[in-house]
C-alpha cells in the first residue's frame, strides 16, 4: 500500500561524480534539472551511488516542473562507457563556449543518448526477432528456438542492450483501473508563445508527454487521469474553448485500443527493405482490412478485481517488464509502495493472463532513424485498414480512438520520403479525414503512472479528480 | 548512381583545391609535390566518375541582371500552387525549381530561382502576387532579390566512402555561438552580388561561359561567341576581358557529384529584421556542411543542403530553427532533384534574337 515519503526522513544522497569539475554551477533551476541528470549518471556510471540512492534523487528531479516538459530519468537509460563518453564530450564542448542555457544543457543530455548506428550481427537480430516475438521467453526458451547455448543468448542480450538500447516494456488498458488515456493534438495559433503554452501544459497535473517540434507546426499533449464521460466533456470543452485565441486546431482521441509491432525479416544483411506496397501509392494496391497477427491491447473499462496495487505494477512493468519481482518490489518501495515480491508474482500474472498489459521489445541503432507520428482522423473501417499496414513496417506503435489512430513509426532513412509519402496519401482517400505528420528525432520519454497518481485524489480502492481540475484553459491562458 | 568511392590520392587533389577552387592543375601539381601529369590523370578520373567541375558563383548584377530567389507553399492539393510551378517549368528565366517531397508541415513547397534582367524585378505575373495577398488563399509566395551567393562542398567530412557529420550537439552549439559574432567572422566561398548596372552582350557572353567553367581558354569563349553569331575581339583584348571578367564577377567553386549525398534539403529563413544576423550566420555554417549552396537578400534566406542521410536533416534543421526561432519564420522540406537551368544563356538568346545555340 502507498506510504508517503517524510522529508528528512530518508535524505537524499550526495551525488558526486570524478567529472564534477566539468559541470558548471547555475542559477536557473530548469538548467539545474538537466545538470543534475547528467550529475547523476555520470555517479552511476563511476559507481558513485547505488541506483536505489539514485533512483531516490529521481524522484526528487520529478519536482522540477521541467520534468514534466521533457522526463528525464538517467536511472533508465543504458549505462555504459559509450553514452559517459559523450556526456563528458557535451561537457567539454559546453565549457568551451561557456554556454550554460537550459536549452544548451538540455540538448547536451538528449544528444548523448541519440543512438549511433551499430551494425547487428545475425545472431543478436535472431535473438532480437524471438524477443521482439515473445519479450519474456526465458534466456533458455530463447537458446531452444534458435539451437544455442543459453549463454550465447545471455551475451547477445548483453550486447543488445548496451549497443541497441533495447528494453522491454508493456502497453496497458488503463481503463481496467478507471483511468482514461487521452492525446490532445494542436496546432498553435499565429504568435502565441510557445515557451508559455509548455510551461502551462507541463504545470496541467495530467500531463504525461508533450511533443512539439521546432520543425513542426503540430503537436501533441498527451494525458492521463481518473474518470469517465463527465471528466472526458470538461477537457473536450476546455480544449475548444481554446480554439482561436491559443490555437487553431485541436483534435482529442480518447484510448479505445492499442498495439505494437515490428518486422525484423526486413532486415536482411545490415539493409532494410521496404514492402511493395508502401512502395505503390495506396491508390495503385488496395489497403486491405486488418489482419489477425496484429498485437492489439483492447480498453475493457474498469475491471474492480484490479486494484491500486496492480496500477502501481503496472507502472513499473511500463518501465521494464523483465525486470525481476525483487526489483519491482524495491523500486516501488522507494517511491513509497509497500508492495512485497509475493504481490508483484501474483499481480504481474494476473495482468498478462487478463490482458490488461501487454509487453513489447523497443530497441534502436539500427538503422532505423526516421521518426513519425501521424495523427489520422478517420472512419472505423479505415482506422482497421490502416492498422493492417502495421506488420509492414519496421516498428510501430499506434493509440486507436473513436476518431481515428495515432501512429509511431521508426523507418530506415533511406526509406523516409517512401513511407511519409505513402501514409500522407492515405488522406486522399474517402473515409480518411486528415493524416498530419510530426517528424521527430527520437520517441520522447514521458512521466509515469505512478507520478500522475499522486495528484489524484482516492477513495477506497477508486481515484478520481474534481472534474474542474481538468479545464485545461486555466493552464493555458 | 549515388557513390563513386573516392580514393586517397583523389581526396589530397580535391581537398587542395577546395582550399583554393582558382588553382589550376600546375600550381596543384606544385603544391602537392606531385608530377602534373599525375594531377591530370586524377582530375580526369574525377571528371569522368565524379563530374567535377570548377564552377563560378557570377555577381549578375555587373552584367545588368539581378538573382530573385524565394519560395511558395501551399496546400499539397492546390491548384494555385501547381499553377505557380507549371510556371516556373516553363518560364526560361527560372534557373531552379525544386520541389518538396516531405516537409515539416502539410504544405507543399516549391523553392526557385531566376534571373532576371535589369529593370524587370519581381519576374511573376501579377496574379501570383495576389493570390498570395488573398487571406482566403492558402498560397504564400515569398521572393527577395539575392545580395550574396555562396557556394560549399567539404570533404574533410568524407573518407571517400562515408561522411562523418557531426549534426548533432556540437553543431548546435558551435552555430548558436558563432551567431553572436557572425558579422567578425569570416564567409569563405561567398559572393556579395551588386546592384544591376548596364553591360554589353559581349561580356555577358564570356560571363556564361565561366558561369559553367571558371578555367574557361579563350578558345572556348571565341566558339561560344561565334555560335551566338556575336562578334568576337581580336584575341588579346578578349584574353584581358576573360580574365578581368574572371577576377572582377566570379567566384570558382568546385561541382562533384555522386558522393553519396542522395538527399537535397532547403531550409528557407524570413528574418523580420534587415539587420538579423541569420543570413550571415548561414553562409558561415554552411561551410561545416558536407555540400550547400545559401542565397541571402534584405529578409529572405535560403540554405540548399545536400546530405547522406534524412535523419542529418532533421538533426539540423532542428538545431538551425532552434537557433533562429525567436527572430525568423522558417520553412523546411526535403526537395526533388532538380536541374539548373543555364539562365545566362537564355538571356542571350533572347537578346541575340536566336532560338538556340549554333
Amino acid at each position: 500500500m502507498p506510504r508517503d515519503l517524510v522529508p528528512g526522513q530518508s535524505a537524499l544522497p550526495e551525488v558526486s561524480t570524478p567529472y564534477d569539475d566539468l559541470i558548471p554551477s547555475v542559477d536557473d533551476p530548469s538548467a539545474r534539472f538537466y545538470l543534475e541528470a547528467i550529475r547523476l549518471y555520470l555517479a552511476l556510471f563511476a559507481g558513485t551511488v547505488s541506483l536505489e540512492d539514485a533512483k531516490r534523487v529521481v524522484e526528487h528531479l520529478k519536482e522540477n516542473p521541467e520534468f514534466a516538459k521533457s522526463p528525464t530519468d538517467p536511472t533508465v537509460a543504458p549505462v555504459n562507457e559509450h553514452f559517459m563518453k559523450k556526456i563528458i564530450d557535451n561537457l567539454k564542448t559546453l565549457k568551451k563556449y561557456n554556454l550554460h542555457t537550459s536549452d544548451s544543457i538540455k540538448s547536451a543530455y538528449s544528444f548523448a543518448f541519440l543512438n549511433d548506428e551499430t551494425p547487428i550481427n545475425d545472431r543478436d537480430l535472431q535473438v532480437l526477432s524471438c524477443l521482439a516475438r515473445s519479450p519474456l521467453s526465458t534466456v533458455n526458451a530463447i537458446a531452444r528456438t534458435l539451437e544455442i547455448a543459453p549463454k550465447t543468448v545471455s551475451s547477445s542480450l548483453v550486447r543488445l542492450k548496451d549497443q541497441h538500447a533495447v528494453r522491454f516494456s508493456c502497453l496497458s488498458d488503463n481503463t481496467a483501473f478507471g483511468i482514461q488515456s487521452v492525446m490532445l493534438f494542436f496546432k498553435l495559433s499565429e504568435g502565441v508563445d510557445w515557451a508559455a503554452i509548455e510551461t502551462g501544459m507541463a504545470g496541467f497535473p495530467f500531463t504525461r508527454s508533450i511533443l512539439k517540434t521546432a520543425v513542426s507546426d503540430l503537436g501533441y499533449v498527451s494525458l492521463m487521469f481518473p474518470g469517465g464521460e463527465q471528466e472526458l466533456s470538461v477537457l473536450r470543452s476546455s480544449a475548444s474553448a481554446l480554439v482561436g485565441s491559443v490555437f487553431d486546431y485541436v483534435s482529442l482521441h480518447v484510448q479505445s485500443s492499442m498495439g505494437a509491432e515490428s518486422n525484423l525479416a526486413l532486415l536482411n544483411n545490415g539493409t532494410w527493405s521496404i514492402s511493395e506496397v508502401i512502395r505503390q501509392p495506396p491508390e495503385a494496391a488496395p489497403v486491405e482490412k486488418a489482419g489477425s497477427t496484429l498485437h492489439v491491447l483492447s480498453c475493457g473499462g474498469r475491471r474492480k478485481e484490479f486494484q491500486p496495487l496492480d496500477f502501481a505494477v503496472t507502472s513499473e512493468l511500463r518501465s521494464d517488464c523483465r525486470a525481476s519481482p525483487e526489483t519491482v518490489s524495491q523500486s516501488l518501495r522507494i517511491k513509497g509502495w509497500d508492495v512485497d515480491t509475493k504481490q508483484v508474482i501474483s499481480s504481474t500474472h494476473r495482468l498478462i493472463e487478463r490482458r490488461v498489459i501487454l509487453p513489447y521489445t523497443v530497441f534502436a541503432g539500427i538503422g532505423l532513424s526516421g521518426n513519425f507520428c501521424f495523427e489520422v482522423v478517420c472512419k472505423p473501417d479505415w482506422t482497421e485498414r490502416i492498422l493492417s499496414l502495421m506488420p509492414l513496417v519496421p516498428a510501430a506503435l499506434y493509440f486507436v480512438s473513436s476518431r481515428g489512430v495515432i501512429l509511431w513509426i521508426q523507418v530506415p532513412s533511406q526509406h523516409q520520403v517512401e513511407y511519409y509519402q505513402y501514409f500522407r496519401s492515405l488522406e486522399h482517400k474517402r473515409g480518411v479525414e486528415s493524416v498530419l505528420p510530426i517528424m521527430t528525432l527520437v520517441q520522447k520519454g514521458s512521466r509515469s503512472m505512478l507520478d500522475l497518481a499522486r495528484h489524484w485524489k482516492r477513495e477506497d480502492d477508486f481515484w478520481y479528480v474534481d472534474t474542474d481540475d481538468l479545464d485545461l484553459a486555466s493552464y493555458l491562458t | 548512381m549515388d557513390l563513386n568511392k573516392l580514393e586517397p590520392a583523389d581526396l589530397r587533389l580535391l581537398r587542395r583545391l577546395l582550399m583554393n577552387p582558382g588553382m589550376r592543375q600546375s600550381d596543384l601539381a606544385k603544391d602537392l609535390q606531385v608530377s602534373r601529369p599525375m594531377v591530370n590523370q586524377t582530375w580526369h578520373k574525377l571528371v569522368r566518375t565524379n563530374h567535377l567541375r570548377v564552377k563560378s558563383s557570377v555577381d549578375y548584377g555587373k552584367v545588368g541582371m539581378s538573382l530573385v530567389f524565394g519560395w511558395a507553399q501551399a496546400s499539397e492539393t492546390s491548384d494555385q500552387l501547381k499553377a505557380f510551378c507549371a510556371w516556373l517549368d516553363s518560364n526560361t528565366q527560372v534557373t531552379l525549381a525544386s520541389r518538396s517531397v516531405m516537409t515539416s508541415g502539410t504544405n507543399a513547397a516549391v523553392y526557385f530561382e531566376a534571373v532576371t534582367s535589369l529593370g524587370r524585378d519581381p519576374p511573376f505575373p501579377a496574379r501570383f502576387i495576389d493570390w498570395s495577398n488573398d487571406r482566403t488563399s492558402d498560397f504564400g509566395l515569398r521572393y527577395d532579390v539575392a545580395a550574396e551567393v555562396s557556394n560549399h562542398l567539404n570533404m574533410g567530412l568524407f573518407d571517400g566512402r562515408q561522411w562523418t557529420l557531426d549534426e548533432g550537439f556540437r553543431f548546435e552549439v558551435s552555430t548558436g555561438a558563432m551567431k553572436d559574432y557572425a558579422d567578425v567572422l569570416p564567409a569563405m566561398n561567398s559572393l556579395k552580388l551588386s546592384k544591376p548596372s548596364a553591360c554589353t552582350v559581349e561580356n555577358l557572353a564570356v560571363l556564361s561561359v565561366l558561369e559553367d567553367s571558371y578555367h574557361a581558354s579563350v578558345r572556348e569563349v571565341t566558339e561560344y561567341m561565334s555560335r551566338l553569331s556575336l562578334r568576337c575581339p581580336p584575341e588579346r583584348t578578349l584574353r584581358r576581358r576573360l580574365d578581368s571578367i574572371r577576377s572582377k564577377m566570379t567566384l570558382p567553386y568546385v561541382f562533384l557529384s555522386d558522393i553519396g549525398l542522395i538527399h537535397k534539403a532547403v531550409l528557407c529563413v524570413d528574418s523580420s529584421s534587415q539587420e538579423s544576423p541569420l543570413s550571415r550566420m548561414l553562409h558561415i555554417q554552411a561551410g561545416t556542411l558536407p555540400k550547400a549552396r545559401v542565397v541571402s537578400g534584405r529578409s529572405l534566406s535560403v540554405l540548399s543542403i545536400e546530405l547522406p542521410s534524412l535523419w542529418n536533416w532533421l538533426a539540423l534543421s532542428s538545431s538551425l530553427i532552434q537557433i533562429t526561432k525567436s527572430s525568423a519564420k522558417t520553412l523546411t522540406f526535403i526537395a526533388q532533384e532538380s536541374a539548373t537551368r543555364k539562365t545566362l544563356e537564355k538571356a542571350l538568346l533572347r537578346m541575340t534574337g536566336k532560338q538556340s545555340l549554333a
